[in-house]
């Protein structure tokens, strides 16, 4: 029985789209009359059989899957992204054909006379957090005898296929957040982005298959709403549409790369082999299933990176990037994915991933003057276990005060696998997604402000430990802040610990702007271009390379102007950048109301 | 608050990328052992505390991402450690010639100030040998350094006994190492306690 409704809608599904294999759909969409047939049968069959079950059923579903695929796809090519080569263009994207009654229950006619009051017109910044009264006024509806409960995903793996335990989360911590407080929650958002869909007169893109998805204009509501998740099935589409991946695409060059890379022989090639099985080894996806046989995951990410070191060899491989190309061909194509990789590591992360990793040390910079200004006990702390005072004092040669910006806190490579990997690996994957969603919609300034929020967190951490063991603050030693800001990020598998800390207004750094930001970058990168020219006369090493970047990052932008946002002119060394930036921003906004 | 009297030693891990620095440190850690890990990305930290003959210390450990471009970053990490395990694999003969250039990169930063292990790794993997023990003997000798073993963090073996070695080059149990120099049957007992950083804090 089980089988045959599942497979039935495959093909149905297929006949208009491209789409995913069972395996990957029943991991990223628990709640799905799909998931309950199997688990019915499943169960039936008992407890153990589930996963041989599970798998045996995804064979056959690919094969028929992928034959339907070839001639869909065939059929439609041309005004489409998703290239001819369907093979390799499986993505677990949106795309797939399920309708909101399977994902989340029926989504009813009354549901929206409750909802209305609740996202209004309000178009405050103000991050609206769920309120509990709420839900519960609504369970009732949602519990209509005649829809289908959410199913309970009880595997060991998440929707997506990650496993669901790991060092600093438990199975049960993990099962309890998800099915009480996150997939009501995804629910009920989902719902929501159907409405906000409909009001703008847009489809949603998850029935209309191959169509071009559109998405509404950008707005603080959509913002809003973005920053409250965009629902898990729509996200390949949703990065794609608001990091404008049709901007930078360029048809077929893809599949042109991945056919010349048959002849590559750059010794990222090396590098890149020996880290795709270290990519995810925790992932369903990632992982072989049979002896011998290689995911299907894996080739598809050594064909994007070997594509991208092809492609933009002043960066080549390095490592970082596999992880996140392996997030992204979660949910999309591959062909999508390294236009991704060529946005994240050029326009989002400029220079992070270069050669010489002086983009790094930029971003770290710049951090470190937000600390300043919005976290200061912490920058302080990072100081004072990074430089002895006497150290300081001789920063003489340049004597701007601004020595941290040249010579990096130590600590604060821990902080450069935020950046580096976009928060893969250093927060909970459900807390991950989130920081992404907002990234490709709010651009590269929200790593800087989720890095400041993240440090509130530390920093709210070290004041209770430290008062309940009763001691100075000043005990706090570099090993504990340093494990504090690797670890403390890890257990945050509820994203709402971390956002509401970005949305709440009392954050002055929640009003930081792009411009912000890249001013801010330009601030550091000239500070220790200063700095590369002198040790250029010193040391042959480094030196050429740092400027080259710098030198890069500064011509990325002609908005720099002495006379408009004045560094210089302000009295030197006391006078914080980001604090000037609050004036700016003002400013800018003043003359916007006018 | 005896901990913030404790003394503590860094001690950074270096060598190419998947050779199993973060294996080596899982074992010695949590005892276990993956086929996989997950790329190290920029650097990791991990503390433990270690008893040895009546006295305690703290390790830090620092696990570092192994490809090249990242050797930048790096030095600041090795600049005030006290040991560099530098690892190899013994099934791959170009981490093994790679070692040179950690071994310098330690070198400037240290000069002389720096206990230098020399570790290869996967010894396990016998049919796949490319770099044979009196090699790594040999290199190890070469570049004075303290401690030269093989170890093989699937087996688990070796690896409790390359800690052993470098605490015993510690301030600490200098003298305990050196009454039982080489003799590993001679080793006094040693405890080691799980401190996870997190809950470190209130280890009084």
């Amino acid at each position: 029985m089980g089988h045959h409704s599942l497979q039935a809608k495959h093909s149905f599904s297929n006949s208009s789209t491209v789409s995913l294999p069972a395996e990957r759909l029943s991991h990223l969409v628990v709640p799905s009359t799909l998931t309950a047939n199997y688990n019915k049968s499943a169960v039936s069959k008992g407890e153990e059989e589930e996963e041989s079950f599970h798998f045996q059923q995804n064979e056959q579903s690919n094969q028929i899957y992928s034959d339907n695929a070839t001639a869909t796809v065939a059929a439609v090519t041309g005004h489409l992204t998703i290239p001819k080569s369907t093979s390799r263009q499986k993505s677990l994207s949106s795309s797939f054909n399920l309708s909101v009654i399977d994902l989340y229950g029926s989504p009813n006619s009354q549901e929206q006379d409750q909802e209305q009051g609740e996202e209004g017109e309000g178009l405050s910044d103000d991050y609206e957090e769920e309120e509990p009264q709420q839900q519960q006024d609504r369970k009732p509806s949602i519990a209509q005898p005649q829809q289908s409960e959410p199913q309970i995903n009880k595997s060991e793996y998440d929707r997506y296929g990650f496993r669901k335990q790991t060092r600093s989360v438990t199975q049960r911590q993990y099962d309890t957040w998800f099915q009480n407080k996150y997939q009501p929650h995804a629910i009920r958002r989902k719902r929501k982005w159907i409405q906000l869909f409909s009001k703008a007169g847009l489809a949603t893109p998850d029935t209309e298959g191959l169509k071009q998805v559109r998405f509404p204009v950008k707005s603080e509501k959509l913002k809003r709403f973005v920053r409250k998740g965009i629902p898990a099935e729509w996200r390949g589409e949703a990065w794609w549409w608001f990091a404008k991946g049709n901007d930078v695409l360029q048809e077929g060059l893809y599949d042109e790369l991945v056919v010349r890379s048959g002849n590559f022989k750059g010794k990222d090639l090396e590098v890149i082999e020996r880290d795709l099985n270290r990519t995810f080894p925790d992932n369903l996806h990632f992982k072989s299933q049979e002896q011998g046989v290689e995911p299907e995951m894996i080739q598809s990410l050594r064909r994007v990176l070997v594509a991208f070191a092809l492609y933009q060899p002043s960066i080549g491989y390095c490592q970082s990037l596999n992880f996140i190309v392996g997030l992204l061909l979660l949910f999309m194509s591959e062909e999508r994915a390294f236009w991704m990789l060529v946005i994240i590591t050029g326009r989002l992360l400029p220079g992070l991933h270069e050669m010489n990793l002086e983009g790094v040390n930029v971003s770290q910079g710049v951090l470190m003057l937000g600390l300043k200004e919005y976290v200061p006990s912490m920058f302080k702390k990072i100081m004072n276990i990074s430089f002895d005072q006497e150290s300081l004092k001789d920063d003489g040669e340049n004597g701007d005060g601004y020595e941290y910006l040249r010579r990096i806190p130590p600590v604060m490579l821990t902080t450069s696998s935020w950046f580096m990997s976009v928060f893969i690996g250093s927060l909970p994957v459900e807390t991950t997604l989130r920081v992404w969603d907002c990234l490709f919609y709010e651009d590269s300034v929200f790593m800087l402000k989720i890095s400041l929020s993240l440090f509130k967190l530390i920093e709210t951490q070290i004041t209770a430990s430290a008062s309940s063991a009763a001691s100075e603050e000043s005990d706090i030693d570099e090993m504990e802040i340093f494990s504090l800001i690797q670890n403390y990020p890890k257990t945050l598998i509820d994203p709402s610990t971390l956002f509401d800390v970005i949305f709440t207004s009392r954050n002055q750094f929640n009003g930081l702007s792009q411009d912000d930001l890249v001013r801010c970058r330009q601030f550091v990168a000239e500070k220790r271009q200063t700095a590369s020219k002198k040790n250029k006369n010193k040391s042959k090493s480094g030196g050429t390379d740092d400027l080259k970047v710098s030198r890069r990052l500064l011509a990325n932008e002609d908005l720099w102007s002495d006379e408009l946002y004045g560094f210089r002119s302000k009295s030197g060394a006391g006078s914080s950048i980001v604090r000037w930036n609050k004036d700016l921003s003002e400013r800018v906004k003043r003359r916007m109301k006018r | 608050m005896s901990k913030s009297n404790l003394s503590k030693y860094k001690i950074v891990f270096l060598g190419e990328q998947n050779v199993g620095k973060t294996s080596l440190i899982t074992r010695f850690m949590y005892d276990t052992f993956d086929s996989t890990y997950a790329a190290t990305i920029g650097i990791d930290f991990l503390s433990k505390t270690m008893y040895l003959d009546d006295k305690t210390v703290r390790l830090q450990l620092w696990d570092t991402a192994g490809q090249e471009r990242f050797r930048s970053l790096i030095p600041s990490y090795i600049r005030d450690s006290h040991v560099a395990v530098i690892v190899y694999d013994v099934s791959s003969k170009k981490s093994f010639e790679l070692l040179d250039k950690w071994i310098e990169d330690v070198k400037i930063e240290r000069g002389e100030n720096v206990i230098i292990c020399i570790v290869g790794n996967k010894n396990d993997l016998t049919d796949e040998r490319q770099v044979s023990l009196q090699d790594g003997e040999a290199k190890a000798k070469a570049h004075g350094a303290k401690i030269f073993l093989e170890t093989s963090s699937k087996l688990g073996y070796n690896v409790k006994s390359l800690f052993k070695k470098i605490a015993k080059t510690l301030p600490e149990f200098e003298a305990a190492g050196k009454s039982g120099e080489e003799g590993a049957s001679e080793m006094i007992d040693i405890n080691v306690e799980n401190t996870t950083t997190q809950d470190g804090q209130c280890q009084c």
